[in-house]
């Protein structure tokens, strides 16, 4: 059975869709049939690590939430930005950057319904083993509707007082919505601070397993989401807390 | 309905308080912020469905533990809230997908005009 | 009648707001009068730069925008932190309730209301600048905060994503004529030059630059705790801080 697989963070800036980007670049590098959807709709991002821009979408979510295609139709498949023989294949659906049609989806609403029918139709169509929605930041339905279908929910938070406060209440609401696997991740920790206190720390604060406790770096930022940080530095320390998130998700 | 003239039934009365919950918890459909405030063998129903896109009359009167005529009652309740759909055989264990057909809210007119106009010709 | 900015990042996470607390310092060290009004309704910050607490905090904006009070009980003088003799900063916070957001995004904010609440905080506290501190992406309020403003401020990381964004966020700024807008370049790292930096940003976008502000620790460290300006007085970035304000 494929898994659908959640990423959030309460609040901004954490390294969602870079994360995402690299976690799905990883499963399909050891053969999975992956998908990426990004349903940050508001402020569409995960899209560029990829070297898209407007010109290359063919159609986008937008376009499938308004019934102009198939879901199937907005899916881009990038395998090929992840480097040579690589057996797996990575497909990316696209969130419209159009400032009119964003402007749009707000002013019409749009059936949040057909996102999850449109999940559920892309993992059949296109074969795929996992499929990783990039969410919005912060809550909304969407959001909550998206974490209610997920097998795994990956939260992603940086150790500052205001990830705290915002984390505990997705912790909270991901209990509720009784997800079955919540992996949390700390990222762009600052070099001052001791990784494995950090790691303590927030297991006391939530109760749960951290997978992983990612140090800032310096590459990542200069990288600027300009490529992917997997396929430049194979053998980063970075690249090795990725592995171990990966590994969890295949466990 | 039978349950909301009455106020809240009695503790041990099950089926009721479930009833109850359904009736008065969202004023009509069921959002998925509504899901987190229902209590909990109902809400693990409503998890489920939404999870796995699906439930059957079994699985239901197994997690709420009721009798399949009383779970039949409460799906029913859930139907009208427009959170499962009614199958079209129902059978011996008829299974109901899950709808989850919520709209985003609409923009329309709460913008003025003069700024909804320009946005227009992008 | 004051002058409304409106601060807003495309992507989170730019640091939006601890620039538009620190230049609300040093305006109001200057004797200005600044009134904050914190848009940002689905993750609310201002209050916690301000150090406001959640026992000194009654109404918030979303209770004047269902009605449940007069904006007046809405305002917070948090003039102490900048210990000005003449300055104001005026706050009006946001509710970092989860239950109030949730009702804010379900059933949508009156936009007509949210514009008469500027005009009126200007009126209650006359006021030289309003901030505005808005969502990310492209919203409801911010087609609403952006549409008000006097000057925008789009504050960027230099990163890809960003780039897209922005230039999306100044194409509406001009559909929207916009009288003006600047772009502030936070947490610059690699060591660039950052006179280039602006001058390459301006070139690419065809637009104003405040200043290019360089990664910094001190500044990361102090995340959501504390202004920077305050803390780090002497600091460069500081002063490059205190350039945007003088453009302001």
């Amino acid at each position: 059975m494929s898994k659908i697989i959640s990423i959030h963070s309460f609040r901004g800036g954490t390294g969602k869709s870079n994360t995402t980007a690299n976690l799905a670049a990883l499963l399909a590098m050891d053969g999975f049939r992956v998908g990426i959807v990004d349903t940050d709709i508001q402020s569409p991002g995960i899209h560029v690590i990829f070297g898209m821009d407007d010109s290359d979408m063919k159609h986008s979510l937008n376009d499938y939430l308004w019934g102009k295609c198939d879901i199937k139709d907005a899916a881009h498949d990038v395998t090929g930005k992840l480097g040579a023989d690589v057996k797996g294949q990575l497909f990316l659906i696209p969130s419209s950057i159009k400032a009119g049609e964003i402007a749009r989806i707000l002013r019409e609403g749009y059936d949040v319904g057909l996102l999850t029918d449109g999940f559920r139709d892309l993992v059949d169509k296109l074969e795929l083993d996992y499929l990783l929605i990039d969410t919005h930041p912060g809550l909304n339905e969407e959001t909550l509707l998206s974490m209610a279908i997920s097998q795994a929910l990956i939260i992603i938070m940086r150790p500052d007082s205001q990830d705290y406060q915002g984390t505990a209440v997705t912790v909270d609401i991901a209990r509720k919505l009784d997800v079955p696997n919540m992996l949390m991740v700390v990222n762009k920790t600052p070099q001052a601070f001791e990784l494995e206190d950090v790691r303590e720390r927030v297991e006391k604060s939530f109760n749960c397993e951290v997978v992983s406790v990612i140090p800032h770096s310096e590459e990542m930022m200069v990288l600027a989401s300009s490529e992917l940080f997997v396929v430049r530095y194979p053998d980063d320390p970075v690249t090795k807390e990725f592995r171990i998130i990966v590994d969890k998700i295949k466990a | 309905m039978q349950f909301s003239k009455s106020g809240p039934p009695k503790k041990d009365d099950r089926l009721g308080n479930y009833m109850w919950e359904l009736e008065h918890r969202p004023q009509s459909k069921i959002l998925p912020s509504d899901v987190l405030k229902f209590s909990d063998p109902l809400r693990a129903v409503l998890n489920q469905a939404a999870r796995i896109g699906r439930i059957s009359l079994s699985e239901v009167s197994k997690l709420l533990d009721l009798p399949p005529e009383q779970a039949q009652r409460v799906i029913d309740l859930i139907v009208e809230k427009d959170f499962l759909r009614r199958p079209s055989s129902l059978g011996d264990n008829p299974v109901y997908e899950t709808r989850l057909a919520v709209r985003t809210r609409k923009l329309n007119d709460e913008l003025p005009k003069e700024i909804l106009n320009k946005l227009d010709d992008l | 009648m004051a002058k409304i900015v409106t601060f807003h990042s495309y992507r989170r996470g730019t640091g939006r707001t601890s620039i538009l607390a620190s230049l609300s310092v040093i305006l109001a060290r200057q004797g200005k009068r600044v009134g904050i009004v914190d848009t940002n309704i689905q993750s609310p910050s201002a209050h916690i730069l301000f150090k406001l607490q959640d026992k000194d905090i009654g109404y918030t904006l979303d209770n004047f925008l269902w009605g449940e009070s007069e904006l007046e009980q809405t305002i917070y003088d948090v003039s102490k932190i900048a210990n000005s003799a003449s300055g104001r900063i005026f706050l009006i916070p946001s509710s970092d309730n989860m239950a109030r957001i949730m009702r804010v995004l379900k059933e949508g904010i009156d936009v007509t209301l949210l514009t008469s609440a500027f005009s009126k905080f200007d009126e209650l506290r006359d006021l030289d600048f309003i901030f505005l501190d808005s969502s990310s992406g492209i919203t409801e309020d911010i087609l609403l905060t952006m549409a008000v403003a006097d000057i925008l401020m789009v504050v960027m990381r230099l990163d890809e994503q960003d780039y897209q964004g922005v230039s999306m966020i100044l194409d509406l700024a001009k559909r929207l004529e916009l009288p003006r807008s600047m772009v502030i370049v936070n947490d610059i790292h690699g060591g660039y030059a950052l006179k280039e930096v602006e001058k390459q940003i301006g070139v690419t976008f065809k637009c104003e630059v405040g200043g290019a502000i360089p990664h910094s620790d001190e500044f990361l460290r102090l995340a959501s705790e504390d202004i920077f300006v305050l803390r780090f007085p002497e600091h460069p970035i500081t002063g490059t801080l205190e350039k945007i304000a003088a453009k302001i």
